[in-house]
């Protein structure tokens, strides 16, 4: 994994979400843009039935995609979210999950991203595409006055 | 048997471990709206690099909003799977009390298709978010 160091260029503190998700990297590739992340599938996160509740496999993906996005936007932009739409292909038990996320477009503005979420079994449980738009890091996006 | 919101959500047994950890509080619902309203709590736990609540854990109450929102339009017959989940941010989210709102738009026999809100502690709208869920009978029936 040749891109290590890069993570911790751009974070070198993990993000309090990261560490609460159990984030720890495995793969790297700045290049390709692609990269594996596993995360941790807590007791605390589970629903009635039992399983991780989809929100938070929604968080690991959002994770692992603005991880990678920070990555390759540098230091002097910063990735925020703009859309994020999941589908839920298997419910997924207590254990570790691993999400695998690339990097689809990369623009001045915007970047649009992928991400594959599979169960301690290796079967693909979510599935989520997502836009992020790069806002420069020392002056972040205004909003209108409600 | 009248299903009575406040008396199963109160219920502990029904109080998953996700909805300890996100502080989530019933607060207002109308069953004939379909519509329901929760509050959450977001621990420091929860933020970004940015010091802002990360998306999915906003994207998680969400979640938890929509899919008793079909408990509720069902009268306690309904439970959810989530099938799919489309959400805009609109804006950052910082650490402070949440409240969602969530409605029914249809209930099927078999699916369900919902809408969330999320406000932030000013009130302010932050995300939307649109989804499907899969319908099914509460595992364990109402307590």
């Amino acid at each position: 994994m040749p891109d290590r160091h890069l993570l911790r260029e751009v974070f070198p503190t993990p993000a309090r979400s990261s560490l609460s998700l159990g984030f720890e990297i495995i793969e790297l590739d700045a290049k390709a843009m692609t990269t594996r992340v596993r995360f941790n599938g807590s007791e605390d996160f589970t629903n009635p039935a039992g399983y991780i509740q989809g929100g938070f496999l929604v968080a690991m993906m959002d994770d692992t995609i603005g991880m990678l996005t920070t990555v390759k936007a540098g230091t002097s932009k910063y990735p925020s979210t703009v859309d994020l739409h999941t589908h839920f292909l298997r419910p997924v038990r207590v254990g570790p999950i691993e999400v695998a996320a690339r990097l689809r477009n990369v623009g001045r503005a915007m970047v649009f991203a992928e991400a594959d979420l599979f169960d301690s079994r290796g079967k693909e449980a979510a599935r989520a595409t997502a836009s992020l738009t790069l806002n420069p890091a020392k002056a972040p996006a205004k909003t209108p006055k409600s | 048997m009248v299903f009575d919101p406040v008396a199963f959500f109160g219920n502990e047994k029904n109080a998953p471990p996700v909805a300890r950890l996100l502080g989530w509080q019933l607060l207002e619902f109308d069953q004939d709206k379909f519509w329901i309203k929760i509050g959450f709590e977001p621990k420091p736990e929860f933020l970004n690099p940015a010091g802002f609540v990360q998306g999915g854990m906003l994207i998680a109450m969400l979640d938890d909003t929509v899919g008793p929102a079909v408990i509720v339009a069902s009268r306690g017959q309904s439970y959810t799977t989530t099938i799919d989940l489309h959400a805009h941010f609109l804006r950052p989210v910082k650490l402070g009390s949440i409240v969602t709102e969530g409605m029914v738009t249809r209930l099927g026999k078999t699916v369900a298709f919902t809408e969330g809100k999320l406000f932030d502690s000013e009130g302010r709208l932050c995300v939307r978010a649109t989804s499907s869920a899969s319908i099914g009978p509460v595992p364990g029936g109402i307590k």
